[in-house]
């Protein structure tokens, strides 16, 4: 399973998912279940690319139905970046009292997943964690 | 050793460190604080609290790097004696979606590296007293 959720060491409230490329140059990596059962609202994200993609591979990763790709928190940023290096995953560039809508925020339903799709180069290689922190609205 | 990590009441996730002057008016270390958790780590916010002001114009230079360094990626010639009781945010936080989060806006600690505070004026830091609050993700 290249998706996983990480049960590492604590991580202080943020989710951390475990990303493995693969050589499937598109389709779904895999998908996570809302762990809360609740809507939940995700105020803010990393990725940090441990080893890198060997090509330009973008990874679409966003809420949505079970094996459906949707790029609602990241749709154009390439995994071949340098290893070791993080990327801001949730806009903070937002002004106050403004929408925390995608890219500055994203509700996930109490049913749906997080889905992360391979959108057209193969990935191998790759190893990155993805670290979201979320509010439960319910 | 002037700064310190502080184990006062709870700081609901945000390690606290307290950094005092002192009275030395050459370049010098104000102290140094190891990777508190000894695994890579990576600093997405952070902020400076002015406790107090220092007498002199001494400066003060942040960031991560070997023990006693001059490191400066988290904030460089941040003004000593000015500021009293306001906050300084050290991490910014105005990055897009995808952007790096690197200087200024996050920084990586690596495990045995040091968060270093240094005055690299040659004017004493006397009187000067802040409190610099840092969140961080463990990337391991």
């Amino acid at each position: 399973m290249p998706v996983t959720l990480s049960t590492d060491d604590a991580k202080t409230g943020w989710l951390k998912v475990h990303i493995v490329g693969e050589a499937a140059a598109a389709g779904l990596l895999g998908e996570v279940y809302n762990p809360e059962g609740v809507l939940l609202h995700i105020n803010r994200g990393f990725v940090y690319i441990a080893t890198p993609a060997g090509l330009a591979s973008v990874l679409l990763v966003g809420i949505g139905a079970t094996g459906v790709s949707s790029n609602t928190i990241l749709a154009t940023l390439a995994f071949n970046q340098a290893a070791g290096t993080v990327w801001n995953v949730v806009g903070m560039d937002r002004a106050s009292e403004a929408a925390a809508s995608t890219p500055w925020g994203v509700l996930w339903p109490a049913t749906s997943y997080l889905t992360i799709t391979n959108s057209a180069q193969v990935s191998t290689g790759l190893i990155a964690d993805l670290y979201l922190q979320y509010i439960r609205l319910a | 050793m002037t700064a310190v990590i502080s184990t006062d009441n709870a700081q609901a996730g945000w390690l606290k460190i307290r950094i005092t002057g002192n009275t030395t008016a050459v370049a010098n270390t104000l102290g140094s604080i190891l990777n508190p958790e000894g695994v890579l780590l990576h600093i997405y916010d952070a902020f400076l609290y002015i406790v107090a002001q220092a007498a002199g114009a001494a400066t003060l230079d942040l960031g991560v790097g070997v023990l006693g360094a001059d490191s400066t990626d988290l904030a460089s010639a941040v003004a000593m004696n000015a500021g009293l009781g306001t906050v300084i945010k050290i991490v910014g936080t105005d990055l897009a979606s995808e952007g790096a989060a690197a200087t200024p806006r996050g920084l990586l600690w690596a495990a045995g590296a040091y968060l270093n505070a240094f005055n690299p004026a040659a004017v004493a830091s006397t009187l000067f007293v802040a409190d610099l609050y840092v969140h961080y993700i463990r990337l391991a």
